[in-house]
């Protein structure tokens, strides 16, 4: 399945079907990011039920040092 | 020494002691960084939101804080107008950083100057949404008086473009901001000696915001430590109540009794 993750398109293995899925197979600890899908802001609870469908965009952001 | 106490500053209802709030970027390591917030008790500390980077370039930023004894101040850097504000700032809600935010929205990389109107817009929606709003603003005092009235936590003039490491250069309108103001004034921005910082708090600052001037200097853990002692001086002298200036000498030896 091709998704748009941050503006690219990232071809994601088939297995994946929801956003929890999809940061366990990215190695990304869901503590520390943010996930944004289809411009919704997710929260963390929403991981789990929110189902990806092929073209899906997301952000992934996360917390960094800044002024 | 006389201990001074009952002077902090409050903002939101949180009791802040140390004046002097750092930014977190540009810093050589997080490990770097968290031995400035901890060797100088900071308690207020910038961060900011990013896209991940899948190319492996970590940001451990987070780790090295500790949400207990400091308070977590997202910005929405990047932000060229109200509308990508109000998503980063909602993003950083969603982040679990809390409700304080550095709003901060500068449409030109050149000097990155705060664009007043989106700035305006986007506090009186994110007010409106609850969130603790320090606006970052040019020196306007007409500008930081309506940010006051909407409700916005604080103020945040700029001393001088941000990372110029210029100091003072907005002396005057400052000075009259800080006069008009009933929500504290943090200066931000610019700030690149310990003297700066200083002055800025002399001046009757309430608090100061550094970054590049303590994250790009030889030695960041004890570059911390001087700017936290000079806002200390400084915070001393405004609250002592500085001595009047004068253009002729005035005598400090008592002019009676000279013996010729």
């Amino acid at each position: 399945m091709n998704l748009i993750i941050n503006g690219e398109t990232k071809k994601i293995d088939d297995t994946v079907t929801n956003v929890q899925e999809l940061l366990e197979i990215l190695k990304l600890n869901k503590n520390f990011i943010i996930v944004e899908h289809e411009h919704k802001i997710l929260s963390k609870e929403e991981y789990q039920s929110t189902k990806l469908i092929e073209n899906q965009k997301l952000e992934l952001l996360k917390i960094v040092g800044g002024g | 020494m006389r201990v001074f106490k009952d002077d902090d500053l409050i903002i939101a209802g949180k009791s802040i002691k140390n004046r002097l709030f750092i930014g977190t970027g540009k810093f050589s390591s997080a490990l770097v960084l968290k031995e400035c917030i901890e060797n100088s008790k900071i308690e207020v500390v910038t961060v900011a939101l990013r896209r991940v980077d899948f190319n492996g370039n970590e940001d451990e930023t987070l780790s090295v804080i500790d949400r207990d004894r400091q308070i977590l101040l997202p910005n929405t850097s990047g932000a060229r107008n109200a509308e990508e504000a109000i998503r980063l700032a909602r993003l950083a809600r969603a982040s679990g950083c809390g409700n304080w935010l550095k709003l901060e929205i500068t449409p030109e990389p050149r000097y990155l100057l705060p664009d007043p109107i989106e700035t305006l817009k986007a506090a009186q929606i994110l007010v409106k949404e609850g969130f603790v709003v320090l606006p970052y603003i040019n020196a306007d005092p007409i500008l930081a008086k309506r940010l006051e009235e909407l409700g916005c936590a604080t103020v945040m003039p700029l001393a001088a473009p941000i990372g110029t490491n210029k100091g003072i250069k907005t002396l005057e309108l400052l000075q009259i901001i800080i006069e008009q103001s009933n929500i504290p004034v943090i200066v931000d921005a610019g700030l690149g000696s310990p003297s700066h910082a200083c002055y800025a708090m002399e001046l009757g600052a309430d608090a100061v915001l550094v970054n590049t001037a303590i994250a790009s200097s030889g030695d960041p853990v004890s570059m911390t430590h001087a700017f936290s002692v000079a806002v200390v001086s400084g915070r001393l002298a405004y609250t002592s109540g500085l001595a009047n200036i004068s253009n002729i000498a005035q005598a400090s030896s008592p002019e009676i009794g000279v013996s010729f």
